[in-house]
């Protein structure tokens, strides 16, 4: 099985290593992953930077409704980073740590689902 | 950028189609019926009508408009099929009225059709993009934004269940409703949950359905109708970056469309009669009622509870029983305001009329974007 990333260019080279974020070379504010356009100044021109792992949660649910790749009940939520923006991913459980908004949170880089021969590798988050 | 001198534009007929699960229709069968009621409105000579905006979110065919519009007597003329997530229907009225009052039609009519037992993907609405894929719907996101605002101003999760009690009762009122049943708080809550802690009763039915407006000049209104209700305002504002976000409760695209379209209007939120607006989940009722500037950011789930959005209250919102129990098939909605709207501006409302309305307000908000606050958000805005 290979492991093929959710998007392109969304990690940094190693495939289970960092998410990678983007730094804009003109007006230095920090941008999501994926980002091609400054959000701020609308510069073309940005630096890969290395995401952190750790944000705290800012707005969960639980659903009992399936989605594509995940049975319910299952629960989702945003993680707000220190670098200013938010991720929505999966949220996993841990016993004895219920979700709170501004818990402190950790991400995991791991398979989230198999894509005929391939294992998709993406990111999800859990209580720290 | 410079703005052009606009014609005056009326409302002279509108109608709808049944709202409901009713797969056996489709979507042309749909559409026609709603063009064929809002023709009999205004007693309108179809080849009159100049051109046709459809409104359509989940289509399984291309060329919808034109084969609606067929189906009543119109061909060879402008016609076009828009999408825009919840407020398609916003976005045709918008075009038709824009396509009068620039003075490239005298008349013209928006349809909106969505028929979402048999095109609409099975589940939850999701977005296609990569939060879509990592697990985001449509209620999920409208259960994050209930979330925060209890976070935030120690509202209640029976505060906005009350909202899905209130339009139910407005529903039970309105003969074109798909649900005219009255629910209690309890039941609303102990419904069956769908993101926790949006119960089904707190989310807007899957229906099918169509409704149609039309438009004319004003120096061509009298032919039509004696009761015209003039569109004034109107604006359509796209997402802004999430990095930019307030807060999930908070649309700054709800904000904008409405400060604009009042200003177009000539109008303060004060001035506002009755309002229709997206409640495709009962969580999102009160934030757009704060977006929209109806009242202070936290007040209004203390003011839905002592009445203040009720029919007889100050400000109804959701008379017809709002997406929730009217139905809301996706791109009829923002349409099927206006002829909501019309009526109570024409006192033809029945039961469920809000009396001596004179300016009505329909909002439609919508679409979850990767990286966005959200879709769009639609006003329009209607006089007597």
């Amino acid at each position: 099985m290979a492991k093929v990333p959710l998007r392109e260019n969304l990690f940094t080279e190693r495939i289970d290593g960092n998410l990678m974020g983007y730094k804009c070379k003109s007006c230095h504010h920090m941008l999501p992953p994926l980002t091609i356009t400054c959000q701020y100044c609308f510069s073309n021109d940005l630096e890969p930077i290395p995401l952190g792992k750790r944000g705290k949660l800012f707005a969960f649910t639980t659903n009992f409704l399936n989605s594509a790749h995940f049975q319910a009940p299952f629960s989702t939520g945003y993680v707000e980073f220190p670098e200013g923006f938010k991720l929505f991913s999966v949220l996993e459980k841990i016993e004895g740590k219920p979700f709170e908004i501004g818990m402190e949170m950790e991400m995991l880089i791991q398979k989230l689902w198999d894509k005929g021969e391939d294992e998709v590798i993406g990111y999800k988050f859990r209580p720290v | 950028m410079k703005k052009i001198p606009l014609r005056r534009v009326a409302v002279i007929g509108v109608g709808m189609s049944k709202f409901g699960k009713q797969p056996e229709k489709g979507l042309v069968a749909l559409g026609t019926e709603a063009c064929l009621a809002a023709i009999k409105d205004c007693g309108i000579v179809p080849k009159n009508i100049e051109g046709v905006y459809c409104a359509n979110a989940f289509g399984d065919t291309g060329c919808l408009g034109q084969q609606i519009a067929m189906q009543v007597g119109l061909v060879s003329r402008e016609m076009a099929r828009v999408e825009n997530a919840c407020a398609g229907g916003t976005t045709a009225v918008r075009e038709v009225f824009y396509a009068i009052a620039t003075g490239r039609w005298d008349t013209g009519m928006a349809v909106g059709v969505d028929s979402m037992t048999t095109c609409m993907p099975k589940g939850p609405i999701v977005a296609k993009d990569i939060d879509g894929e990592l697990g985001l719907s449509m209620p999920a996101y409208g259960a994050m934004q209930m979330q925060r605002y209890i976070h935030k101003y120690g509202a209640t999760i029976e505060q906005f269940a009350q909202v899905s009690v209130k339009n139910h009762i407005n529903g039970s009122l309105n003969p074109y409703a798909m649900y005219k049943k009255v629910f209690t708080l309890e039941e609303v809550l102990n419904s069956r949950m769908i993101c926790e802690p949006l119960t089904q009763l707190m989310v807007s039915p899957v229906s099918d359905g169509a409704a149609a407006v039309i438009l004319c000049a004003e120096d061509k209104v009298k032919q039509y109708t004696t009761k015209p209700v003039w569109m004034v305002g109107t604006s359509l504002i796209s997402g802004d970056y999430t990095l930019f976000a307030k807060d999930m409760d908070i649309s700054t695209m709800g904000e904008q469309a409405s400060a604009e379209a009042y200003e177009m209007a000539g109008i303060g939120p004060k001035d506002i009669d009755v309002v229709e607006l997206h409640d495709a989940f009962a969580s999102v009722e009160i934030p757009n009622i704060e977006d929209m500037g109806i009242c202070k950011r936290g007040e209004g789930a203390h003011l839905l509870m002592e009445g203040h959005f009720d029919l007889g209250g100050k400000v109804p919102v959701n008379p017809s029983g709002g997406l929730l129990a009217q139905g809301h098939p996706l791109s009829a909605s923002g349409v099927r305001q206006i002829a909501e709207l019309t009526w109570h501006l024409r006192d033809q409302a029945g039961q469920r009329q809000v009396k001596g309305a004179k300016i009505g307000v329909a909002h439609m908000e919508g679409g979850v974007v990767s990286g966005l606050q959200g879709g769009v958000c639609g006003i329009n805005i209607v006089m007597r």
